[in-house]
């Protein structure tokens, strides 16, 4: 690795380059088979942090995992989890992500992002009785098929279609519907339920930066919903060292902030507790794409705030 | 999963039996009155069977030990032993076996930590399965609503204890995985996706939380095997379980991943709004035993529920277990002396789980 970066990003790394698997990606745990998603998230964080200190390995690497997830793509354009698992196919909006930063898979992502646009989870219209907080009868995309729309699929969703140039799509814009429509009213978004039999349930980290990114990828303007998400993200991140919590909402703040103080000291006790990231290249790989400044721009994510995007990935 | 069951006969999916057959050869030479009367006889002779065989909830029986516990402290783990001993666990059945220890950290808050299995039971009931010479024992859980693993560790608080016991944790949302046929077969799921960690085991424990739940009623050792089920495969939260039916895909779970043991945290448990809404009740209570459904019968007896009234538990009842007081052998505190009245909110919806 190159002696420029910062000896934490450098070292976390590294450690990233161990657990690849089968000379093509990387599974959920170390020494595991290769799945889709950290596949896809571990090259877009190589690609990332290359964007600070060229490397010969990291396209290499990223093209890699990029003609591994297209032997995968099925004759619909869809992505499964794994080679072994077809389904559920949540993950084609990851490989898209991918493919959309490698050149020489314009046909794969074409029929990704038509299998993409027609997804939808199942919606049915809110009666009168119904004693969750949310709008039912919104689209947007479902973890997995048959089922009702969630937050994080329909954030990566939107994410990689706004990153085609698709942000004006009538998906895009149920997305954004949905994605405000899920917010829990003190301020921020956990998995996609805002409340139950009246109350408001708790918000998480994780999922508030992927409905922040999503919303911004998106070009939706700042709204109070937006500002309480930001806040919740302001008050909860300091105290937090979970990896994608950290990772995902560092993300999704930038996106609307200015970078807070202290966050590279959060992302490098995060990355330095061995024992978060001992069997978790996923884990790894959010935290170094909120450690890079070019994680925006290639999620196709202009921050709305003009600000010091550099963290500390060179060593000053 | 241990019963005194005899082999069922055939069941079809909804758990019913085919009546059986008679062949048309059989009933030649009778007048028709004796035909009449012997058919009379042999179909009130079945029905009777078939009732007897249901009321009998097919001659399964099973134990469970309720024990009183008021604090989350170093006392715990000479309960927990005392309860399992009570019910024929020891050293013998334990020795270099893995242990895997499944608890309820559904959606942990440092806000409200009786939303999860606390702690110190995990660290009891590991200490107790180390002491008997367990090859290894590890905590798994597999979140439904969140995806972090490690924010659940932070905001249970069990990272330090796990740290401290050194004590593997697993996280069975993002595991390999291995398909199995559903046991079951209540839901439409001809397969469960199932982590390969379960594989290492070879004794699962069920460690749930005392805890009403909006959908099922309670939220036991049974509905904690949600838990087991790979955020992967079954998404965050895990909806096509609700699809399917929320206590179908209890009971289909429950029989396919076949845990060995139940014990549920009651000391603090929930009540209202569960399972992660509603306020905490401080029940001082444990509840073990090997067969699942007899614990979460007793346990929902002591919580004021009638077993019956709870679908998965009726569902369960003489598929996975007996549910029925006289068909579960008590030992140690007897339910009458620690019975309460876990509340539930006032609404519409939760009368099913107390009907008038």
């Amino acid at each position: 690795m190159s002696q420029s970066l910062a000896p934490w990003i450098s070292a976390s790394v590294d450690r990233l380059l161990q657990l690849r698997v089968a000379d093509v990606g990387w599974g959920y745990r170390r020494e595991g088979i290769p799945y889709s998603e950290p596949t896809a998230l571990g090259c877009l964080a190589l690609l990332a942090v290359n964007d600070q200190q060229s490397t010969a390995y990291a396209t290499e690497m990223a093209t890699a995992g990029a003609d591994w997830l297209a032997s995968l793509q099925q004759p619909d354009g869809a992505v499964g989890i794994s080679a072994e698992l077809s389904k559920p196919r949540w993950p084609t909006a990851y490989a898209i992500l991918l493919w959309s930063q490698v050149p020489g898979y314009e046909s794969q992502r074409a029929r990704s992002l038509t299998w993409l646009q027609q997804r939808e989870g199942h919606t049915y219209p809110k009666s009168r009785d119904c004693v969750l907080g949310h709008d039912t009868s919104i689209p947007g995309w479902p973890w997995v098929a048959g089922t009702h729309p969630w937050l994080e699929p329909t954030g990566i969703a939107m994410l990689a279609l706004c990153r085609n140039q698709l942000a004006g799509h009538q998906r895009v814009r149920d997305g954004i519907r949905l994605v405000l429509d899920r917010a829990i009213v003190t301020g921020g978004w956990n998995v996609g339920n805002s409340a139950t039999f009246g109350k408001p349930l708790r918000p998480q980290g994780g999922p508030t930066g992927i409905a922040l990114l999503a919303l911004r990828a998106a070009l939706h303007e700042e709204t109070p919903t937006v500002t309480r998400g930001c806040d919740y993200l302001l008050d909860i991140l300091p105290t937090t060292r979970a990896p994608e919590t950290l990772g995902w909402g560092l993300l999704g703040l930038l996106a609307w902030r200015p970078r807070p103080d202290g966050a590279d000291d959060w992302l490098r006790e995060a990355l330095e507790n061995s024992s978060v990231l001992h069997h978790a290249p996923l884990r790894l790989a959010t935290l170094l794409l909120a450690a890079s400044c070019s994680t925006l721009s290639r999620l196709g994510v202009t921050p709305a705030v003009p600000h010091q995007a550099a963290m500390e990935v060179l060593v000053p | 999963m241990t019963t005194a069951a005899p082999s069922p006969p055939a069941r079809n999916a909804d758990g019913s039996h085919d009546a059986p057959e008679v062949a048309a050869a059989d009933c030649q030479g009778l007048s028709r009155r004796r035909w009449l009367v012997g058919t009379g006889a042999l179909a009130l002779g079945v029905g009777s069977a078939g009732w007897l065989w249901s009321q009998s909830e097919r001659f399964q029986r099973a134990a469970t030990f309720i024990g009183r516990a008021v604090a989350y402290d170093a006392s715990l783990e000479q309960r927990i032993r005392e309860g399992l001993t009570q019910l024929g666990w020891g050293r013998s059945h334990v020795r270099d076996k893995s242990v895997m220890l499944k608890p309820n950290l559904v959606e942990p808050t440092i806000e409200a930590p009786h939303v999860n299995t606390h702690p110190a039971v995990i660290r009891a009931v590991a200490e107790v399965f180390r002491r008997w010479d367990a090859r290894e024992v590890f905590v798994a859980e597999g979140q439904g609503h969140i995806r972090d693993g490690w924010l659940v560790l932070e905001q249970s608080g069990l990272e330090p204890v796990l740290r401290e016991a050194k004590l593997e944790f697993v996280d069975l949302n993002h595991d390999d995985i291995f398909a199995t046929r559903n046991r079951l077969g209540l839901t439409s799921l001809k397969e469960l996706y199932l982590p390969a960690t379960l594989r290492r085991a070879d004794l699962i424990v069920s460690l749930p939380k005392m805890k009403t739940h909006h959908w099922a009623g309670v939220t036991l050792s049974m509905k904690n095997l949600f838990g087991t089920m790979p955020g992967i495969c079954y998404g965050w939260p895990k909806n096509v379980l609700h699809h399917c039916g929320i206590d179908r895909s209890i009971l289909d779970i429950t029989a396919t991943v076949q845990p060995d043991l139940a014990i549920v945290d009651g000391i603090i448990g929930m009540e209202g709004d569960g399972p992660i809404m509603g306020t905490p009740r401080h029940a001082n209570l444990l509840v073990m035993g090997n067969n699942l459904p007899s614990v979460d019968a007793t346990t929902a007896r002591l919580m004021g529920f009638v077993p019956q009234h709870l679908a998965f538990l009726q569902g369960a009842s003489g598929r996975l277990g007996p549910i029925l007081e006289q068909h579960i052998q008590q030992r140690g505190e007897s339910i009458a002396s620690c019975a309460q009245h876990f509340e539930l909110i006032d609404h519409p919806h939760f009368r099913q789980f107390r009907p008038a």
